[in-house]
């Protein structure tokens, strides 16, 4: 037991994946994940952040095994996946890692009731008590909605209610591992934070490891304990939220920040220092790199050029 | 100064058999020339609908059943089908969400561009040509790519040319309807500052519609705030930005986590909350208006 908490919920190393793409003649090749390392402990939320085509979706995607890396290691609650269930992952795989998306409408069917869908989920894992219908409310108590949702279809609850319902069906199978991919980018306002809370209230009473996948660099630092970065496939910064994102020092962490928008901003947009910014990120991502570590206490990391002698 | 566009009482119904269902209710909101409003609140709060029936663009099941919408003076909901199709695009044009899906996409972006000035303006295809290279420069495109099909442009592009084709005709008003809800923060914010910059070059006035209250509060001059079909609170965004008054904007607000400062719990909106027998705007301060009402939180039963 003292050993299994030690280790992280999920440990990732030198993690590769390239998608092929184009026509049959001019066939090209998209580095999704390069050369990926990252810790996520016990009981830790991760925010996973980049813009659409980093990558960001297909790590969570590989740790959910929907889809297979070349080549790298993937230990999750201390096992090597990759090698002991190499085909496809087992049953047990499946309950203890699970993922929300980013789509409550596309995720429930819509021609059964909540209760239906999360009784099946019980049962599918073997999850389910004699007394299953105890069961049901707890579990629908658990993520902050009243028992008689329990009797509606999906099309009778709003976007929230029925992001409250795929967490809980992901509940159901008591996972130690939740990959969450956009879980609130289309939900209303109003209701965002209060997913994010959920997510912040089960990784604190249950010790459930979270990587929340997102391009709201404010979201992230309002939710997350570290923040790893990336860029076209690779990571590129990371370290505790409130380090990071104080102090960036990768200049694609830098650009990302100063994007979030900010009516306490000041100094207008400057096209200009947005094409220099994109320079220096080719520049960087050109470079031979190494990771350097920024500050030890935070776990601030950046990968930089090996040449520059300063960042 | 007079305004101009002014929307007065307006009232759009969505009828069906057993019952009608208000999607704006008694709106009443003016802009400015050269000024940009903001129009914020979440999906059905009826935001779209208003810009929609601005347009005179609603279809059944939407009727407008009241109010008046005036721009420069005239009645935009009697103005004839022929009057109406040169007000359109010459003097008021509208990007929808997801705009960029709205190209052709098996016509050249050239062509689409130049079919605005050869439907609209008569011209020549040679002079609309000149006419498509001059917007694509306005919004930092290169010419060279009015050659190019919708799908060989980024997302952003394609955004930022279907903004363009809105500027085309020089529009005193242009409505924006979530011009950037698909895009990812850096585009967005490129693609803002180019409406800003267009706006100080052109001097449209703006219609803007989003839910983001942060972007909101970037891009405005003014803000309302729309909840059930009213609009509940309608102020400067300074005033917003240093004290909502109403529960429902504090709520929106709230539901934003900051980039920077302490990091503090925030709640959103309790689900069940409701706002009910929502008034008409009081003036609570010069220019910040708030409507009086009833807020609920039901705890048991969604439906």
């Amino acid at each position: 037991m003292s050993t299994q908490e030690k280790t992280p919920a999920v440990r990732i190393r030198g993690l590769d994946k390239t998608f092929a793409h184009g026509g049959f003649r001019a066939r090209r090749k998209v580095r999704a994940l390069n050369a990926v390392d990252l810790d996520i402990g016990r009981g830790e939320i991760v925010a996973l952040v980049g813009e659409s085509g980093s990558g960001k979706s297909t790590l969570a995607r590989c740790i959910a095994r929907l889809e297979s890396p070349d080549s790298g290691s993937m230990e999750v609650l201390g096992e090597d996946v990759l090698r002991t269930q190499r085909r496809r992952a087992t049953k047990a795989y499946r309950s203890d890692v699970q993922m929300v998306f980013q789509d409550p409408f596309g995720s429930l069917n819509p021609t059964q009731r909540i209760e239906h869908v999360l009784a099946r989920s019980l049962h599918l894992h073997g999850k389910a008590r004699p007394d299953i219908r105890a069961q049901l409310v707890e579990l629908i108590e658990s993520v902050g909605l009243p028992a008689e949702v329990l009797a509606s279809f999906p099309h009778e609850l709003s976007g929230g209610q029925r992001q409250r319902i795929a967490i809980a069906r992901v509940l159901a199978v008591e996972p130690q591992v939740i990959l969450a991919d956009e879980p609130t980018s289309m939900l209303d306002v109003s209701v965002r934070i209060g997913v994010l809370n959920l997510l912040a209230r089960l990784r604190d009473e249950r010790g459930i490891a979270i990587l929340y996948v997102t391009h709201d660099l404010a979201s992230a630092r309002y939710l997350a304990d570290r923040i790893v970065v990336m860029n076209q496939g690779t990571l590129v910064e990371g370290g505790e939220s409130l380090a990071l994102l104080d102090a960036p020092r990768h200049p694609y962490t830098q650009m990302l920040v100063g994007a979030v928008p900010d009516p306490e901003r000041t100094t207008p947009f400057d096209p200009d220092e947005r094409r220099r910014y994109r320079t220096q990120i080719a520049a960087w991502a050109e470079a031979p790199s190494e990771r350097v570590t920024i500050d030890d206490a935070s776990g601030h990391w950046v990968w930089k050029p090996k040449e520059a002698a300063h960042v | 100064m007079s305004a101009l566009l002014e929307i007065e009482d307006l009232v759009v119904e969505y009828v069906s058999d057993e019952r009608a269902v208000r999607g704006a209710d008694r709106v009443s909101v003016s802009i400015g020339e050269g000024e940009i409003l903001g129009l914020a609140g979440e999906s059905g709060c009826g935001k779209s609908t208003v810009a929609n029936a601005v347009m005179r663009l609603l279809k059944e099941p939407a009727r407008i059943s009241g109010g008046a919408v005036r721009f420069d003076g005239q009645d935009v909901l009697r103005m004839s089908t022929e009057r109406l199709r040169d007000w359109r695009w010459r003097e008021t044009a509208m990007v929808f969400q997801s705009a960029m899906n709205s190209l052709i996409p098996v016509m050249r972006i050239g062509d689409q561009i130049a079919d605005i000035f050869t439907t609209h303006e008569k011209m020549s295809k040679r002079a609309a040509r000149a006419e498509a290279v001059r917007l694509m420069e306005l919004v930092r495109i290169d010419p060279a790519r009015l050659k190019a099909y919708p799908h060989q442009l980024s997302g952003g592009q394609r955004q930022r040319v279907v903004i363009a084709m809105a500027c085309a005709l020089r529009p005193r008003l242009l409505i924006l309807d979530e011009p950037t809800t698909a895009l990812d923060v850096v585009v967005q914010q490129e693609i803002l500052a180019e409406i800003k910059q267009l706006q100080a070059e052109l001097g449209f006035a703006v219609l803007f519609i989003t839910h983001d209250m942060s972007l909101m509060l970037e891009l405005s001059d003014r803000i309302g705030v729309m909840y059930a079909g009213r609009i509940v609170e309608l102020a400067p965004a300074a005033a917003l930005r240093q004290g909502a008054r109403h529960a429902y904007t504090q709520a929106l607000l709230g539901a934003f986590p900051s980039i920077t400062g302490p990091r503090e719990r925030r709640v959103g909106l309790a689900e069940g909350t409701r706002f009910t027998d929502i008034g008409d705007l009081v003036e609570v301060a010069p220019g910040h208006f708030v409507a009086p009402g009833d807020m609920t939180v039901r705890t048991e039963g969604n439906r």
